[in-house]
């Protein structure tokens, strides 16, 4: 995601609650397909995202939900950022179904948990590679 | 359009919703979509969401084509909902709102958001960036949705 001229990137900050999900969906939605995002891939992205709305507002750092969403003719990024400290390992953990496995590691191509760049928040990065 | 006694009321610190993302075509559609999304949890009547989303397409639009003459900046939304009133903020970095003797459209955006909104303003928030303020009465919750 480093080429400005072909990235597009929205910062959404949305409180905790029924607005993630209706909010983010949409904005996710509307990034990939405008990115040329294949439609299973689509469906991917979906689902990524609502699994970031159910389960980050318990991890956020304070009551708003903070996602990066980056999308390029390659990929998909989700950056979900001002987490707790613990909080992108804890949401990732979140994202473990019976049966099924971990839906961020089975869905999305690169999971990666961490700190913002402020340093002291927790970021948990996911990213969708629209050809394989 | 009927005038609001103080539209500061309703800015919390914390807006309920922000979204940044680049002033392009394109994105105008984005921010559009989710103000759908805000309206569809807010169980706001199809007549008024119809409103909402053409004044802040209006806005947003007038940001694509008159903010950054020749570049790219900003573009930003907020949204605060306070008891069945929703202020909405579009804002950006660019050049401020100033008369445009050369201006592609027809001049006809704020006006027709002053028409759909409860009351409109037109500003410089705190960070020096030009906002266009507006209120909508949400009035009573439809059918549809839930909005804890």
């Amino acid at each position: 995601m480093s080429d400005a001229a072909t990235t597009n990137e929205a910062v959404v900050h949305v409180r905790s609650g029924p607005l993630v999900g209706a909010v983010l969906g949409r904005v996710v939605g509307m990034l990939a397909a405008r990115a040329q995002c294949p439609i299973d891939r689509l469906d991917d992205a979906i689902l990524l995202t609502d699994a970031v709305a159910a389960h980050a507002p318990v991890h956020a750092r304070n009551s708003h939900v903070h996602v990066v969403v980056a999308a390029d003719d390659e990929r998909l990024e989700l950056r979900v950022g001002q987490l707790r400290p613990d909080g992108a390992r804890r949401l990732l953990a979140d994202g473990d179904l019976p049966g099924v496995g971990n839906v961020f590691d089975r869905v999305a191509d690169d999971v990666q948990t961490g700190t913002g760049a402020d340093g002291e928040t927790g970021e948990l990065v996911l990213r969708l590679n629209f050809r394989s | 359009m009927t005038e609001v006694q103080d539209p500061q009321r309703i800015q919390t610190e914390t807006p309920d919703l922000e979204i940044t993302l680049p002033a392009r075509a394109e994105n105008v559609a984005v921010v559009r979509h989710a103000v759908g999304g805000l309206g569809e949890v807010l169980e706001v009547d199809d007549q008024t969401l119809s409103d909402i989303k053409l004044a802040v397409t209006e806005a947003c639009t007038n940001v694509v084509v008159h903010a950054y003459p020749g570049g790219e900046g900003p573009m930003g939304l907020r949204a605060s909902i306070d008891d069945r009133r929703l202020l909405l903020v579009v804002t950006d970095r660019g050049r401020g709102i100033v008369p445009r003797p050369d201006s592609p459209g027809l001049g006809l955006g704020l006006p027709l958001i002053a028409t759909l909104a409860e009351s409109l303003e037109l500003g410089t928030g705190r960070l020096e960036e030009t906002e266009v303020r507006m209120t909508f009465d949400l009035g009573t919750p439809g059918s549809t949705g839930g909005f804890v």
